[in-house]
């Protein structure tokens, strides 16, 4: 007996598994996963500008809106950020890296999630007042103008600033994937805390990265572009332990860059969970001990821990994440709302009253008072009350940004109950479509087209599944916002009173979730005024 | 080779590769069209449809001349994709005139009713016709 607590049992790592774990292992799996996605962004925009502009005939009407968004939730909450891991748009952006300097640092006043949360806005008021879903045009320029702006963004700024502070697509997934069970992770701390070389990070060149220690108050400084973000945190609030604050070897004396570090600024050491983490391996491929995985862990559990985490910060210290996270919640409800028979009554009572006729402009004054202004109420309001009941004398926004991700599960809930309800509903439709599709092309190689394929569950399955992610994301939201007040109150009392707001606002969330899934549906889109 | 070089090359390698493909849906397209001299149009019953069935009444002629023997398709789309379509046939109810009985909207919101006529000479013809349709009970006018 030694007297030292039992170890922890080694947590499954799928970097360990014969499949896929040998291919996530292999140092180009991330392209491998990517050219096919590119591939079907290609289908999608040539289809979208130049095939049928019937959204159900057409590539850019089916797989962005069906199956995309459908494998996207289900992706986050089997095992994680897997969409960013094989996101296309990143092909383009690392030939950008090879193009142009990319030398520029974001912008001081950009290095928060605001600008993503505005864009997110943005994205939602076009999906809405334009149909997006309908309009395979206008979803080939948005995918067109997606590939453009990863490519001018990351091909002038350093690092990975289209994914850490600009993607909406992205940033729903950073968020949903909070919940997710996988995570990108050091598997032995002891090695890191010998490592001196932090590849992780800085990434791996010809030569080893020698390192002289500066003393007190040295600064390690850059060590290539794009390796340490020159933001909003300093080395050691980035993560990296004190003590090891060293002068490195410049990148030109060290050789040719064998592999990237961390281009989100996520070191291994201190990273925490899933925000910021795109899984895109380089960390993993970096690590010269083989020290990274992808771990399992208990879901949802980072939303309630509080620790300094890796390019992020501490959460309660991170208002615009939490902004994010609540903006995404709210987003869920509102998206879902635009697809039911009582908006078309809303929208028209508000025309009558504000005597607008535009719909872009009564979609875009509707979402602006239920994603921003009743959320900010509810939440302001959440936090009076849970700061009043346990005394804890903080402010509004701090109380807020305290408890404010305890809603994301019930939010994401509601987004895998929509997005799920069109990939169960539609999946199939996938089949008729590619038929359609080589036939017009003149290769009618799979026979004519099954239209009758679409629904993969009978219809009697649909309401039981969507009410069972979204009161299942209540039910995480509940302990979620129990477990952030047990840490901040310490007591089992007081921790009660500080949940009750949250629980009680979580609460309503679900009810008018349930209420929305009980609506009968109404698919708009091409009707003026609709 | 430089880096640039390098880059440069990947770049017009990806563009070879794309450019058939970027040839290739171009030869799909909107349908419609068919022969000028066709003229194909719906009413439906009742007016506004509801969920539900409706009764389509579709008149065709041939510049002016009701046209018989035709055979007439009517595809029903959601404007969201993954939704199955309704398609039906119409069968002939008087000179020019063809009608589907029971065309089922399966659910409320806006509808792309796709009709193409296919004449017994192999002329065809094609519209669309976009349709709203009201939740629960249908209101307007008798068949």
């Amino acid at each position: 007996m030694t007297g030292l607590p039992p170890a922890a049992p080694p947590r499954f790592d799928l970097l360990r598994t014969p499949f896929p774990g040998s291919f996530l292992r292999w140092r180009h799996s991330r392209t491998a996963l990517q050219i096919p996605l590119l591939a079907l962004a290609a289908l999608v925009i040539l289809d979208g500008l130049y095939g049928p502009q019937l959204a159900p005939k057409n590539m850019a009407g089916i797989l962005p809106w069906v199956h995309w968004r459908g494998f996207v939730v289900l992706g986050l909450l089997l095992a994680g950020n897997l969409f960013c891991m094989a996101c296309p748009f990143m092909l383009p952006r690392r030939l950008a890296k090879k193009l142009f300097p990319a030398t520029a640092h974001w912008p001081r006043a950009l290095r928060s999630k605001w600008l993503a949360v505005a864009l997110l806005f943005l994205f939602f008021w076009v999906y809405e007042a334009y149909d997006l879903w309908a309009s395979p045009m206008l979803t080939a320029w948005l995918a067109l103008a997606y590939f453009a702006a990863a490519f001018v963004i990351d091909g002038f700024f350093r690092g990975a600033a289209f994914c850490k502070y600009v993607c909406p697509i992205g940033h729903f997934h950073f968020v949903g994937s909070l919940t997710s069970p996988l995570e990108v992770a050091i598997r032995d701390g002891e090695v890191c805390a010998s490592c001196r070389t932090r590849d992780c990070i800085v990434g791996r060149y010809q030569e080893p990265r020698a390192l002289v220690g500066l003393g007190s108050g040295g600064d390690p400084g850059p060590t290539r572009p794009g390796a340490t973000d020159p933001g909003p945190l300093t080395a050691s609030a980035a993560g990296v332990r004190p003590g090891l604050e060293t002068r490195a070897l410049r990148p030109r004396e060290r050789g040719k860059l064998l592999q990237n570090g961390c281009e989100l600024w996520l070191y291994q050491e201190t990273k925490v969970g899933n925000m910021d983490c795109t899984f895109c391996m380089e960390c993993i491929q970096a690590c010269p001990h083989d020290n990274v995985g992808i771990l399992a862990r208990a879901p949802a559990q980072e939303l309630w821990k509080d620790p300094l985490r890796a390019g992020v910060g501490r959460f309660s210290q991170r208002p615009d994440l939490a902004a994010l996270a609540v903006f995404l919640t709210f987003a869920a409800f509102l998206n879902a709302f635009g697809m039911v028979t009582p908006v078309y009554a809303l929208e028209a009572w508000m025309g009558d009253r504000l005597g607008i006729g535009a719909e872009p402009v009564l979609v875009g004054i509707l979402f602006l008072l239920g994603m921003i202004v009743l959320p900010a109420l509810l939440v302001a309001m959440a936090a009076w009350a849970s700061s009043a009941l346990s005394g804890s004398g903080r402010s509004l926004v701090q109380e807020g940004t305290l408890f404010g991700y305890a809603l994301v599960p019930v939010g994401f809930g509601m987004w895998v109950a929509h997005y799920l309800f069109h990939f169960l509903v539609g999946a199939l439709a996938i089949v008729p479509a590619t038929q359609e599709y080589l036939a017009d092309l003149g290769f009618p190689l799979l026979g004519s087209p099954a239209w009758a394929l679409g629904p993969l569950v009978p219809d009697s399955w649909l309401l039981p599944v969507e009410l069972f992610f979204l009161e299942l994301g209540l039910l995480v939201s509940l302990v979620v916002a129990y477990r952030i007040a047990l840490r901040v109150t310490g007591e089992a009392h007081r921790a009660l009173r500080a949940a009750l707001p949250w629980w009680t606002l979580a609460a309503l969330l679900s009810v008018a979730g349930i209420w929305l899934l009980l609506q009968p549906m109404e698919m708009r889109g091409t009707m003026p005024g609709g | 080779m430089s880096s640039l070089a390098r880059a440069t090359l990947t770049l017009r390698s990806l563009l070879a590769l794309c450019l058939p493909a970027l040839l290739l849906p171009a030869c799909r397209g909107e349908g419609g069209g068919g022969d000028p001299s066709l003229s194909l149009r719906m009413d439906i019953s009742p007016t506004p449809p509801g969920v539900g069935p409706a009764r389509l009444i579709i008149h065709l002629d041939d510049a002016g001349a009701p046209v018989e023997g035709a055979r007439i398709v009517v595809e029903g789309n959601m404007t969201h994709a993954g939704m199955t379509p309704v398609i039906d046939t119409a069968r002939a109810d008087a000179p020019g005139r063809y009608v589907v009985d029971g065309f089922r909207f399966t659910m409320g919101g806006d509808w792309i009713l796709t009709l193409r006529a296919t004449l017994p000479d192999g002329r065809w013809t094609e519209v669309r016709q976009d349709t709203r349709v009201a939740r629960g009970p249908s209101g307007g006018d008798a068949p």
